[in-house]
């Protein structure tokens, strides 16, 4: 299966002091579960916003993109406001409604059109919720998930480690299972 | 409305606690300084919360620090210390341990552990601590 997405090696700054180092180029394909895996601050969100997001929006006619963001209370009120515009009748009132808005969203886009989807879940409490979902609704996935808590311990196809080599310095390489 | 949405996320009591929620631990979202104002506190260098984050996380914030530049995480972590160094007698955390890692998570509830003696400290859900 051909890789959907390829970052190339190198040195990328992402906040003043902080960058992330590729020793490797690095693919993620489809039909493959990708975990990031890395202690606190050593840079797995700023990687899916720095790298993994700007490549799915360059591709967005290509596939369908979910994105569960930690922490995700600002994403709420952009949930909140595309429901309303969509005259969704469920009321979103927590990040769980929220997660079942942007589920039945997708369902319904596949039922239009059929694509690949791409998820990328940053730290929720319904992981494994969701990815049972989503393994019902796509025939091609990729997914691409954070987790502290120990949610799906045993599917992942693919670890992506996260080595902080220092305060400002993450080394970012695959460790397959 | 408010207060009703209020006590169904929270819990009965819940005016009562300074709330400290994981799932979203800063409330400013602009810079240290502005945060440090919804727990009553002042800057000072020599601060033991602000040693504590150095030891933990290796980040040495000051007062302009821009809060979206902290990872989840390190977010947490100094909603944590920030609240127990507050002024406030009674605490309830929510979630506090979603987005710490293994080693954080121990820090954490030693920190707790220890606040107890001086606060009354509850954490939500009570299974997570």
């Amino acid at each position: 299966m051909s890789p959907v997405l390829r970052f190339e090696a190198g040195t990328t700054s992402v906040w003043k002091g902080f960058a992330l180092i590729l020793p490797q180029a690095l693919e993620l394909s489809s039909g493959k579960i990708y975990k990031l895996e890395g202690a606190n601050g050593s840079g797995k969100s700023s990687f899916i916003k720095h790298f993994i997001l700007p490549m799915l929006k360059q591709n967005r006619a290509e596939q369908y993109t979910l994105y569960i963001e930690q922490q995700m209370h600002k994403e709420l009120y952009a949930i909140k406001a595309d429901a309303a515009i969509k005259g969704y009748r469920d009321k979103i009132d927590s990040e769980k409604a929220a997660i079942n808005y942007l589920l039945n969203d997708l369902k319904a886009a596949l039922e239009i059109e059929q694509r690949s989807v791409v998820a990328v879940l940053d730290e929720t409490s319904y992981l494994d919720e969701i990815v049972a979902e989503l393994q019902l609704l796509c025939a091609e996935l990729l997914l691409i998930f954070c987790d502290h808590r120990g949610q799906l311990a045993t599917v992942q196809d693919v670890t992506i480690t996260f080595r902080q080599l220092s305060v400002g310095q993450t080394e970012v390489y695959e460790a397959t299972h | 409305m408010m207060i009703t949405n209020w006590i169904k996320s929270y819990g009965e009591h819940a005016d009562e606690y300074l709330i400290c929620d994981g799932r979203h631990p800063l409330i400013s979202n602009d810079t240290l300084a502005d945060e440090l104002k919804l727990y009553n506190l002042q800057y000072n260098k020599d601060s033991v919360w602000l040693n504590d984050y150095l030891r933990l996380t290796g980040k040495q914030v000051t007062q302009e620090t821009r809060l979206e530049e902290l990872s989840g995480g390190q977010k947490t972590l100094l909603m944590l210390l920030l609240s127990l160094s507050s002024p406030a007698a009674k605490i309830r955390y929510w979630h506090l341990l979603d987005s710490l890692d293994e080693a954080m998570r121990k820090e954490a509830i030693l920190m707790i552990e220890r606040s107890k003696a001086t606060k009354e400290i509850i954490c939500e859900p009570s299974t997570a601590v």
